[in-house]
């Protein structure tokens, strides 16, 4: 260049510099085209976050709704679940209510659910062999124990504010009659033994193996509409499994587990089958900001099956903040309304309950006249609606107040400020996005 | 300035500059909308999946609802020619319903537990055609047609009787409905098993009731 310049100032007397009038209007016009273009740079940067946090945001909503969806759908799900006439409806004034029907427990000690213990119902006779286990318990808004307490200032505890969902439900297709997997031996009306030989063929739709542990709960139902859920001893190996009755467990010592009846037999291992999911928000503490600390709510999935072992905590969805279920109830006279969980509790009268399972009625197995049970009104529920709100994670200071606004419940709201904290759960608000996910399921295994 | 340039620079030898800045412009702009059109078509792909499973979850309890509403129309109708036909092999004039079930089940197992579409023969079920819908890729809605129609198979699952019942006799209560009496009668429980495709078959998906229904087939 120097050359080439030199060359340049040597050969051309003519060559003139520039005017200042030249050097202003390049100046001036060079600043105009720069902050034109670092405008345009800043704006399309700009956007590109908030489009990228946009569609984090619906990636996480979509897949956290997708979740709880899945499970929902299959929540009370027991294998003798019946639409139809189901065998046992009660006409009400807005439609036909269905009776639940209740699984018969035979052991002393009764079902371990991670969420409660149940036992026998209040004035069941001690005398008898067993007792309904109300499908009641097999969904659920209140928080059980192994949920941390609620705190909006503490790494790992949960979100104030916010609903738990628990629901029950079998998670596998069980051994069947029907495929020679099960074969029973009775005595009179009493099963003697259940022999389970897991099929192997076809290779591509073999059942898992026998795993029968001593003292494991089974649960046998015939479609024909008995539920029986015992403890056994198991000999045998996992290609073949002898169950029989484990007396020294049992409520009567003479053995009087129900025969099962026609139809298809299917066998279950109540205590790694019948699971118990929990949907929660967890604060899980920002490692990148740690002074002050920030918290990142996280849905989270806790799966527990009755054996006290095994306990899987899955952290699904980082950014909902917010959760609300609404049970939609089906009162005694055919009518659904969609309801908080504790209003479901509430509401749990007399009046409101459709009947109880038909054995629950029975007054030989009470010693006094069969009260409805406390919380009878969440074996009515048919449908569940669950709302979440999800944020797009990280602070954002560039967003304006227009796009911080979000809805929730069919209310508008815009965090004040950045400091500001949010209704109900207390967080800090800080700049982002927010968007609502909604999703209403069918519980289709209602009538169980 | 044109002056400036042609007195400045030795035209012939610079003159390519201009071209060459300007395709590093195009190839770096090109890179960059490309990867733009990477995400989106991720984002598209995945929203694409998503309705294909929908579309196949509602096929799927469509015909799983229609099955029970046949099955129910059915066992409220006359008797006589308005049946539904059972047989252990799936039933005489195909309504795919399996009654009487011992032993291995080849045909229903693999209905009820494939993963992927088994096609339309020698699955052993039934196409869920009505006269009133129409699936399949003749339809007019190109975006919301299944890519074939759904099918369904139903299993027989005999009595149902109330919880502590005796194993004979009469079974549960029952509502009336239309001329048909109410009262303790026996009633039949069938399972009914639906799958459908989505938009294609990288969505199969299945649904499963038990419905319980007066006798239509006994």
């Amino acid at each position: 260049m120097n050359r080439h310049r030199y060359d340049n100032w040597q050969g051309a007397t003519a060559a003139r510099g520039f005017t200042l009038i030249e050097l202003m209007v390049a100046i001036t016009l060079g600043i105009l085209v720069s902050v034109g273009l670092i405008t345009v740079f800043d704006a399309v940067s700009t956007n590109n976050k908030v489009q990228q946090q946009l569609s984090e945001m619906q990636e996480n909503g979509r897949y956290a709704i997708t979740r709880i969806n899945n499970d929902l759908r299959l929540a009370y799900r027991q294998i003798s679940n019946t639409t139809g006439y189901s065998g046992l409806q009660t006409p009400g004034a807005n439609g036909a209510v269905n009776l639940g029907v209740a699984p018969d427990v035979y052991a002393t000690a009764g079902i371990p659910f991670p969420d409660g213990t149940v036992t026998a119902p209040t004035g069941w006779k001690a005398t008898t062999t067993h007792w309904p286990l109300s499908p009641k318990y097999f969904i659920s808004g209140t928080v059980p124990t192994y949920v941390p307490a609620a705190s909006s200032t503490t790494a790992g505890a949960r979100v104030p504010g916010s609903d738990v969902i628990t629901m029950h439900y079998l998670n596998s297709e069980g051994w069947s009659s029907y495929n020679n997997e099960v074969t029973f031996t009775c005595t009179g009306a009493f099963l003697t033994s259940v022999v389970v030989t897991p099929l192997t063929t076809p290779a591509a739709y073999k059942s898992p193996v026998a795993n029968f542990a001593a003292g494991n709960l089974a649960m046998l139902t015939s479609t024909s509409g008995d539920e029986s859920i015992f403890p056994v001893s198991a000999a045998g190996s996992s290609a073949s499994q002898t169950l029989t009755p484990l007396v020294a467990s049992m409520i009567n010592a003479a053995n009087k587990v129900r025969c099962p009846g026609s139809g298809e037999v299917k066998l279950f291992n109540f205590s790694t089958d019948f699971i118990t999911v929990t949907y929660w928000l967890k604060l899980v503490a920002d490692p990148q900001v740690t002074s002050p600390p920030r918290f990142i709510p996280t849905l989270v999935r806790s799966q527990r099956d009755n054996t006290g072992v095994g306990p899987q905590d899955l952290e699904l969805v980082q950014g909902v903040e917010q959760m609300e279920f609404r049970y939609g109830a089906q009162r005694a006279n055919g009518q659904v309304e969609f309801v908080t969980a504790a209003a479901v509790t509430t509401d749990s009268s007399a009046a409101n309950c459709p009947a109880p399972p038909l054995s629950f009625s029975d007054i030989n197995f009470f010693t006094t006249v069969p009260t409805y049970e406390t919380g009878c009104l969440w074996r009515a529920v048919k449908s569940v609606e669950a709302h979440i709100l999800v944020n797009s994670i990280n602070n954002l200071y560039t967003l304006g107040r227009d796009e911080q606004n979000y809805t929730y419940f069919d209310n508008n709201f815009t965090p004040a400020s950045a400091t500001a904290t949010m209704p109900s759960t207390g967080l800090t608000a800080g700049s982002m996005m927010r968007r609502e996910f909604i999703t209403l399921v069918s519980v289709r295994n209602y009538n169980n | 300035m044109r002056c400036y340039r042609s007195s400045s620079f030795h035209a012939g030898r610079e003159r390519g500059a201009v071209l060459f800045v300007s395709l590093v412009f195009l190839v770096l702009i090109t890179l960059l909308a490309l990867t733009a059109t990477s995400t989106s078509i991720l984002q598209e792909r995945m929203t694409g999946g998503v309705h294909n499973s929908q579309l196949a979850l509602m096929g799927a309890e469509t015909t799983l609802r229609g099955a029970e509403w046949n099955i129910w129309n059915k066992s409220n109708g006359a008797a006589g020619s308005n049946k539904l036909h059972c047989s252990p092999t799936g039933g005489v004039t195909n309504d795919s319903c399996y009654t009487d079930q011992a032993g291995v089940n080849a045909t229903i197992l693999a209905f009820r537990n494939a993963k992927n579409w088994l096609g339309t023969s020698g699955d052993g079920a039934k196409a869920y055609a009505t006269s009133t819908l129409s699936y399949g890729a003749s339809s007019a809605q190109a975006s919301a047609s299944l890519e074939s129609t759904p099918r369904y198979l139903m299993e027989d699952l005999g009595k149902v009787l109330p919880p502590n019942a005796p194993s004979s006799g009469q079974g549960a209560a029952r509502l009336a409905i239309g001329s048909v009496a109410a009262g303790a009668q026996t009633l039949y429980s069938y399972r009914i098993t639906a799958r459908s495709t989505g938009g294609n078959q990288g969505s199969v998906r299945a649904a499963e009731s038990n419905f319980v229904a007066l006798p239509p087939s006994h």
